[in-house]
Formats: structure tokens, C-alpha cells, sequence
């Protein structure tokens, strides 16, 4: 009898995981994004979210507003439509607020990072509650927004006390848009956030349209015949820091037809030069790109010895620091308006008005 | 050196003396209970600890008025606790007692090192002098201390309790070397020291500190031995013979 | 070490010295000509501004900032009696600390210029100790002092901490990055400056040798010996003041060159003479701090480290490895 029964539960085991993978059998809606996979069935959508580093499947969202009669451990279960959201990244807000549904946006960390307008406002009339970024997590004001699901910047890592959340009626989910590496790949996550609200049709629309828009500046780029040099980064401490060749940045130079002295080398993150070595290998480099400061004065505060860079002494060097809130919000979305500002900042005659670059302040 | 209606102590003024006088080219030693001010009395003469009225002369120069560094040429202090110094050869160590004399920048000069030169071969210390001072005896240590007084080259040499990491027959022989060193350099020992018997032996002048009255005195121990250990210990020591 | 052999140790020093300047100025500068030889023709000699703006400077203060140290260490081991002490133990850097802190944490520059972070950093610095001296004249023994010390720097820290919570992700790299230590940003035209003070400095504390190997036999014997322990102890606290709030205001905190290098110069040269001690120190500062650039310099293809991950790196395996084969310090 009891060997039976054992059999019985492996059988029965083994049905069910068959049943799963008929049931994903069908092909994901993404074509860019690397580290999420969206699901289309009938009457639900399951996502898939991938560590970038192992590609191993680090989250199972089933989203429907109607909940399936019997639900399975490994996934979570989310209703778009009650969706309660506390996105931790500012780069989700700029997705949320691109398919109007900031309305669903009952906390966030801090208003310190914040450049939306709506939400900052919300936040002056108490209905969206600051909670406090993932390690300073204020329970219970999160527990008094009514949310019911967070979105948070993944590392591989669980959000802290997650599992208690989930006892608590918050879910979280982790979003890798910032591993992305192309620049559409990146944008494509906002049908990630389109199928948590229930607006996955105004997502694809959006996302159309910024492929088509960012398909549009490479070809317009490509007019360019002459390559133009930038510099890219900036010094942390004595160590600076530059794009990899295969990095997100990188890629978005090669689209703009600019040359990088580095696009060769290896590597999806950054890599460290000295400053002599900058110095050595950018003599003639009249362009910089992203500083991270807004004005010559604090480049000579981080280090004296930058005036020595000739973008330096001809005043061309560009970040997006004036408004960085506004860049961190939007950038991701928006690959084809710093693709454009790229091309205006190296090709053009300095006519058009940048969208979010500037030239730093002398 | 003259001590002149002395208070010692500097808030709570606790020891006091009438007017003492004492000769150079002799060694005294000194006795007390313990707790009854021996350190006390030593550290206030050195003028590490200030006393709160009367006069101590030296030479016929008050010592109030002198500076700390024109003080230690006046009197050398040697505290209880041997040197636990790493790293510091015996020459190095003896050295120090020049200190006073030394200028800005602290260097010896030839004079200097010929007094430390004598020292040295006068307590015998030649075949340590370029050995590490914690590589040595106890007894060793107590004459490198010995040596680093004497080239301070003041006339009154303070020794706080010097034999009491002493074996006996150590003991015997530095009080022996105190009385010898204070006639041939013409200088004054002060010792304090709790070895009754050996005092008994050696010397006839002691300091004892008069417990009931808090005062400190100077008496013949051959003289009258049990009146004196009775006062300076409050008990009558002879009843126990 | 047997005395005699000071000299030569000393000489061989100052040549290991200049050997490795000479590595750290021109090691991979390729395109180095110097000014004498002929650079016509083209109006930016890259090399030799390489070597005047970013090598000379970088040699030159690892020099100063290495002896300083090394010196700051010394005279507060001595002071204490303590061989864990090292230039930070007064809590000087603390003010350091506190000012940059309160600076690049709230994006409020104390002094919005180009050379604010000096300034700020050496001003801190300055007031701490005023404030530290101001506690010595109300103490009598060494030791209270070495607590206060410790509490200013708790204090201090708290303060940082509750600052670091509520700063900007921005501002609060920059406030680590500054605590990480750098030899590279000290600029040509500043040598002279700092030349001028440090020589000061140095004959300064030169005087304070007598005082200090008086101390080596604790503070009682000390006063015996006429030496007047607290002035000496207000005069030790103004001068390290100095030295740290200048090599701080340059490179930052650097880790470990001021509690090493003064227990290896003991080590190595078995006295307690701090005249002898005084230019170990100078010199085994210098040169373990050049040393320790150079490596970085040689790995800088590969990787970046900080100067403060090397001089800990090379530090603490050095001190166990003596300690071991000498048993003493």
C-alpha cells in the first residue's frame, strides 16, 4: 500500500510539472529585454523575471484578476487591477507615469529623488505615504498606505524581510531593467509594469513607439560619416571609471556614431583607468560625457588636476545633472531622446535644444 | 638641606616637620608604617607634588622658587618600581639622568659623556653598558637606576624604597654602596626602606614618620631604637621579643 | 641593531629613497622629455606635464605624508606609552572627519573654493586640537587624555553616522571616497606650501626630543628629571595637531603608516634614543609610504586600489613578521 501511494505521488508530481511547461510552451512577448520574459495566455499573463548574471529564474508572477482556483507555492499570485504599488526605483516611476497609472502609487522611499510633479504633490496631501528605501523600511507607514506590492532594483539578492512581508499581504517583485544592456531592452520593461496594472496594450503602444523613435535616430545617425571622440565617467577617489565596450552607454555611443576608445573592451560594467592614463590616451579628446556633476567648479573640487583634460579648457563637457532626478526617471524610457542628444552634442551645429544634457556651467 | 615647618600634602595637608637639618656625605634612611607618608615625603622634596607651606634649601637656595629642570639639579628621584623599558640599553638609560642639563635639541656633548663614563665605572656597570636594560637582574637594574641619579649631579639623591625587589645579601650591599657613594661625592641619601634589622646594623641617624602626631622626625636608632620603632609603627615592637 | 650601524642604515635609506622616486616619477611615462632637452615644435609637452603636474606632486607627498605620519605616530606612542597608539588616538581627525563630513554629506561646502576641501579639512583639524589642548590643561595623566580622545571620536562618528543616513547616495560616496585616502591630489603649485610647513614642523618637534626620551620612563621620573610634562604635552598635541591637519587636509585619513612605522623603526633600531628614532621615522615613513605608491602605480593596468588598502596590506604582515622574529617591541 505504501509503495503505492509513493508511486501515486510521483505521478502525480510529475503531471503537474508537465502541465507547466505545456502550459509555457508558448513564446515570450519580449524582444529586447534579456532578464524578463512576459507570457501571454487567454485569461492571465505569467511573467518571468531572470537573474542577469545566472539567467536561472529568480521570480514567477501570474497576474490575472481572477485568481486560478488552486495556486501553486512557487509563484506569486497578483490582481492588476487591486494593485497597490511602492516603486523603489525612480526609473518605475517614469514607466508608471508614461501608461497613467501613478494613481496606483500609495508609497515611496523618499521624496529626496523624486522630480514628478503629480507625486509630489500627493505626497504634500498625504496620499502617498515616504516609506524608506528597502534597508530603512518603515513597516508600518507601509502597512497604513494599503500597499500591497513593491518593486525594487534587484542584485540577486531577497528584499529584506520578504518573506514576512508576503505574511503581511506585500509582495515584492524585482525589477533588472537597470541590467539591461540595450538601450530598447532597457525601455522594454515598461510592458513590465503594464501587465502589474492592467494596462499591458497601453505598454506595447508606448513601447512601439520609442523603438520606432530610437530606430529612427540610429538611421539618422548613421549620416554622420565622421566618427567624433567622447570621453565618458568620471573619478571616484583616484580610480576613473568608464564604461565596458558592451556596456548599456557603450552601445548607446556605437548608435550614435561616436567613436569610444574603448568599445573593445570586454565587459557589461566599467573599467578603471588612472587619471594619467586618461590624461595619456584623450589629448586630443574634445568631448565628455557625464560627469555627474553640474558645473566646472566641482569638477576642480573632486580634482584639480581634471583642468588638465582639453574637453576641460574648451568647455565640452555634457552630463544630465542640472535635472537629475528628471534623467533618472525617464532615461530608461527614453533611449531614443539621449540617442538625439548625443548626435546634437557631437554632430550638430549647436542649434537644437538638448532634452537632458546640458553643457555644465563653467 | 634644611627643611623648615613643612606641610606635605596639597589639598589635605597630612605630614608635617619642624625644622630638620641635614648634612651632606651621609645616607638616611627612612622608616614608617606603610600608608604613613614615605612616598609622600620623597615626591615632595623632588617637588613632583607640591606642599602647601615652608620652605625646603638646598645649598642654601629655597627650592620653591626654583624651576622644575633647576630643581632636578638639585635633587634626583628614584621612584620604587624598577625600569620596564624594552628596547633601551644600559648606556641609553643612564644617559637620561643628564637630561637637566641637556639643550634644545637634547644632544650630549663631551662632558656629558664623561660623567655618564664615570658612573658607570663607579657602580662597575662597564661590562653591561651596551646590554638591553630588561635583559638584566634586579639587581642590575637597581644600580643602572643608581647610575642614572648620580650623573643628575645634584647633591641630594631621593630613593623610594630601593630594596624591595632586592634579594638579602642585594640589599646588604646597595645600602652599603649608598653610605660609601654618599661620602666619597659628598652628597646626601634619603632611602625609605622597611628593613628594621639591617637600619639597626648599619646606621645610627634614621627619618621615622610619628604616626600619632603625623610628624616627621629625625632620631639616633642605637640610641633609643624601641621608642623610635614605637612611634613609627604605634606599637611596642620590643614586647614581642 | 648595534649602534655603529645607524649611519649606514640611514644612508642606505635616503639612496632606497631616491631609488624609488625615481621609479614612481618616471616609471611608463613614455613619452617623457625633460624641460633642458629640446621640445620644439610643439607647444604641450604631454610627458613632461604628466611629470610635473601628476608624478612630482604624488612622489613629493608621499614623502611628507609618510614622514609626517610616521613622526605623529611616534611622538603619541611615546606620549602614552602605548605602542597601539598611532596619529589618529588624540581624535584629531575627527575634526577632519566632522568638517569634510558635514561638508560633502549636506552638499554645503564650508568653503566653496578651489581649495575648500584643504582648508576644510585642516581647519577642522586645528580646532579639534585647540580643543584637545584645552581638555590637557585640566589633566594630569597621559592616559585620561587618550579617552578623551577616543570620545571625541566616538562623538564625532555618531554624528557622521547620523549625517551618512540622511545624505544623498551622491554625496555620501564622495564622503567615503575622501575616507579612503589619496596621494594623487596634491597639485605642483602647493609643494612649496607645504615644504615650508612641514620643515617648520619638523625642527619644531626636533626640540621635543629631550622631552620625549625623558618619558620613555614615565611621567613621574620624567618630572624628576625636570622635564615639565604637561607644557611638553600641550607643545606634542599642538604640533601633531599640525602635521595631521596637514597631511589629512592633502591626502585624507591615511590607515597605518603612523602606527607601523614607529614600532619598526624601534624594532629595527633597538633604542628608545628618539633623536635616532626621530630620523628612522622620517625616513622609514617616506619610504614605506613610496613604496607603497609604487605598487599601486605598477598594478594600475590591472586594477586600482586605494592607498589606504596598501599601506594596510603591506603594514600588518610586516609588524607580525617582526614581532615574530624579534619577540620584543
Amino acid at each position: 500500500m505504501k509503495f503505492w501511494s509513493i508511486l501515486l505521488c510521483i505521478w502525480l508530481f510529475a503531471c503537474q510539472s508537465n502541465d507547466n511547461q505545456t502550459r509555457e510552451h508558448i513564446k515570450s512577448t519580449t524582444r529586447y529585454a534579456k532578464h524578463f520574459q512576459l507570457f501571454e495566455y487567454q485569461n492571465h499573463q505569467i511573467i518571468h523575471v531572470l537573474n542577469p548574471k545566472t539567467n536561472k529564474l529568480e521570480k514567477k508572477i501570474w497576474i490575472s484578476d481572477h485568481l486560478p482556483q488552486s495556486t501553486n507555492e512557487s509563484y506569486i499570485y497578483i490582481q492588476p487591477h487591486q494593485v497597490k504599488l511602492c516603486p523603489m526605483a525612480s526609473s518605475h516611476i517614469g514607466m508608471l507615469n508614461r501608461i497613467e497609472v501613478l494613481d496606483r502609487v500609495s508609497a515611496l522611499p523618499s521624496q529626496n529623488y523624486l522630480d514628478n510633479v503629480i507625486l509630489k504633490k500627493a505626497i504634500q496631501h498625504g496620499k502617498i505615504l515616504e516609506v524608506g528605501f528597502e534597508n530603512q523600511l518603515q513597516l508600518e507607514k507601509l502597512l497604513r498606505s494599503n500597499t500591497n506590492l513593491i518593486s525594487y532594483s534587484g542584485f540577486g539578492t531577497e528584499f529584506p524581510q520578504e518573506s514576512k512581508l508576503k505574511k503581511l499581504g506585500v509582495l515584492t517583485i524585482q525589477n533588472y531593467d537597470w541590467e539591461e544592456l540595450n538601450p530598447l531592452g532597457r525601455a522594454e520593461w515598461i510592458l513590465f509594469f503594464g501587465a502589474l496594472t492592467g494596462k499591458l496594450n497601453e505598454a506595447k503602444n508606448e513601447f512601439q513607439h520609442i523603438e520606432r523613435n530610437y530606430l529612427h535616430q540610429v538611421k539618422r545617425a548613421k549620416r554622420y560619416r565622421y566618427k567624433k571622440e567622447v570621453i565618458s565617467g568620471n573619478l571616484v577617489g583616484d580610480v576613473w571609471y568608464l564604461p565596458a565596450g558592451q556596456s548599456y552607454a557603450a552601445q548607446l555611443f556605437k548608435d550614435a556614431q561616436i567613436r569610444y576608445r574603448y568599445e573593445k573592451k570586454k565587459g557589461t560594467g566599467s573599467i578603471a583607468l588612472s587619471l594619467e592614463e586618461i590624461l595619456k590616451n584623450h589629448r586630443h579628446t574634445n568631448i565628455w560625457l557625464n560627469p555627474g556633476v553640474a558645473s566646472k567648479k566641482a569638477l576642480a573640487l573632486i580634482n584639480p588636476k581634471l583642468k588638465h583634460l582639453k574637453a576641460f579648457q574648451n568647455n565640452q563637457i555634457y552630463c544630465y545633472s542640472h535635472r537629475m532626478n528628471f534623467y533618472w526617471e525617464n532615461a530608461s524610457l527614453m533611449p531614443d531622446r539621449i540617442l538625439s542628444d548625443y548626435i546634437e552634442i557631437c554632430h550638430g551645429r549647436g542649434n537644437k535644444v538638448l532634452y537632458f544634457y546640458k553643457k555644465i556651467k563653467p | 638641606m634644611i627643611l623648615n615647618n613643612l606641610q606635605f600634602g596639597y589639598q589635605v595637608p597630612y605630614l608635617t616637620s619642624d625644622f630638620l637639618e641635614f648634612n651632606l656625605g651621609q645616607a638616611i634612611p627612612l622608616i614608617g608604617a606603610n600608608g604613613a607618608g614615605k612616598s609622600t615625603f620623597l615626591k615632595t622634596i623632588a617637588g613632583l607634588i607640591p606642599h602647601s607651606k615652608g620652605e625646603i634649601i638646598i645649598e642654601n637656595q629655597s627650592l620653591t622658587k626654583l624651576s622644575l629642570q633647576e630643581r632636578s639639579k638639585k635633587i634626583a628621584y628614584v621612584p620604587s618600581t624598577p625600569p620596564l623599558i624594552d628596547q633601551m640599553r644600559v648606556n641609553e638609560y643612564i644617559a637620561l639622568g643628564r637630561t637637566p642639563f641637556l639643550g634644545l635639541f637634547g644632544n650630549l656633548q663631551q662632558k656629558d659623556e664623561e660623567i655618564i663614563e664615570q658612573a658607570i665605572l663607579k657602580l662597575g656597570l662597564t661590562p653591561y653598558k651596551e646590554r638591553f636594560i630588561h635583559e638584566l637582574s634586579d639587581g642590575e637594574k637597581q644600580l643602572c637606576t643608581l647610575a642614572k641619579a648620580l650623573v643628575q649631579d645634584a647633591p641630594v639623591i631621593l630613593l623610594d624604597e630601593p630594596s624591595a625587589f632586592l634579594d638579602y645579601a642585594n640589599r646588604n650591599r646597595i645600602v652599603e654602596l649608598f653610605k660609601n657613594l654618599a661620602k666619597q661625592e659628598n652628597k646626601l641619601f634619603i632611602f625609605s626602606t622597611h628593613d628594621i634589622d639591617l637600619i639597626d646594623r648599619e646606621f645610627q641617624e634614621v627619618l621615622y614618620i610619628d604616626v600619632t602626631e603625623n610628624k616627621l622626625i629625625k632620631g639616633n636608632i642605637s640610641l633609643n631604637k624601641d621608642a623610635i620603632l614605637e612611634k613609627a609603627f604605634n606599637r611596642n615592637l620590643g614586647s614581642f621579643h | 641593531m648595534n649602534p655603529s650601524l645607524r649611519m649606514p642604515i640611514f644612508i642606505f635609506l635616503l639612496i632606497a629613497i631616491g631609488i624609488i622616486a625615481y621609479f614612481n616619477l618616471t616609471y611608463h611615462l613614455t613619452e617623457l622629455r625633460w624641460l633642458w632637452e629640446n621640445n620644439q615644435g610643439e607647444q604641450v609637452n604631454e610627458g613632461f606635464i604628466l611629470l610635473k603636474e601628476f608624478r612630482l606632486p604624488r612622489v613629493f607627498i608621499s614623502i611628507i605624508a609618510g614622514g609626517g605620519l610616521a613622526i605623529t605616530g611616534m611622538l603619541m606612542q611615546t606620549l602614552f606609552q602605548n605602542p597601539l597608539a598611532g596619529p589618529y588616538v588624540l581624535g584629531i581627525n575627527s575634526g577632519s572627519n566632522l568638517f569634510i563630513g558635514i561638508s560633502l554629506l549636506t552638499g554645503i561646502p564650508f568653503l566653496m573654493s578651489e581649495y575648500g576641501m584643504v582648508l576644510t579639512a585642516f581647519i577642522g583639524a586645528l580646532l579639534f586640537g585647540l580643543l584637545i589642548l584645552l581638555f590637557s590643561t585640566f589633566i594630569k595623566k597621559s592616559i585620561s587624555l587618550l579617552l578623551i580622545g577616543l570620545m571625541i571620536s566616538s562623538f564625532t562618528s555618531a554624528i557622521l553616522s547620523i549625517l551618512e543616513s540622511s545624505s544623498s547616495a551622491n554625496n555620501l560616496k564622495s564622503f567615503v571616497i575622501w575616507g579612503m585616502g589619496s596621494l594623487q591630489k596634491v597639485e605642483f603649485a602647493q609643494i612649496g606650501f607645504i615644504t615650508i610647513t612641514f620643515l617648520i614642523l619638523t625642527l619644531f618637534s626636533l626640540t621635543l626630543m629631550k622631552a620625549l626620551n625623558a618619558l620613555v620612563l614615565g611621567e613621574t621620573s620624567a618630572s624628576a628629571l625636570g622635564i615639565s610634562v604637561k607644557r611638553e604635552r600641550q607643545k606634542i598635541i599642538v604640533i601633531s595637531s599640525l602635521f595631521i591637519g596637514l597631511i589629512t587636509a592633502y591626502c585624507g585619513p591615511i590607515a597605518f603608516v603612523g602606527l607601523t612605522v614607529p614600532n619598526l623603526a624601534r624594532i629595527l633600531f633597538k633604542t628608545q634614543n628618539h633623536q635616532v628614532l626621530f630620523f628612522a621615522n622620517l625616513l622609514i615613513g617616506s619610504f614605506f609610504l613610496l613604496l607603497c605608491d609604487s605598487i599601486i602605480l605598477l598594478l594600475e593596468p590591472y586594477t586600482a586600489i586605494p592607498i589606504n588598502g596598501i599601506t594596510s596590506l603591506i603594514g600588518a604582515p610586516m609588524v607580525i613578521l617582526f614581532i615574530l622574529k624579534n619577540g620584543r617591541i
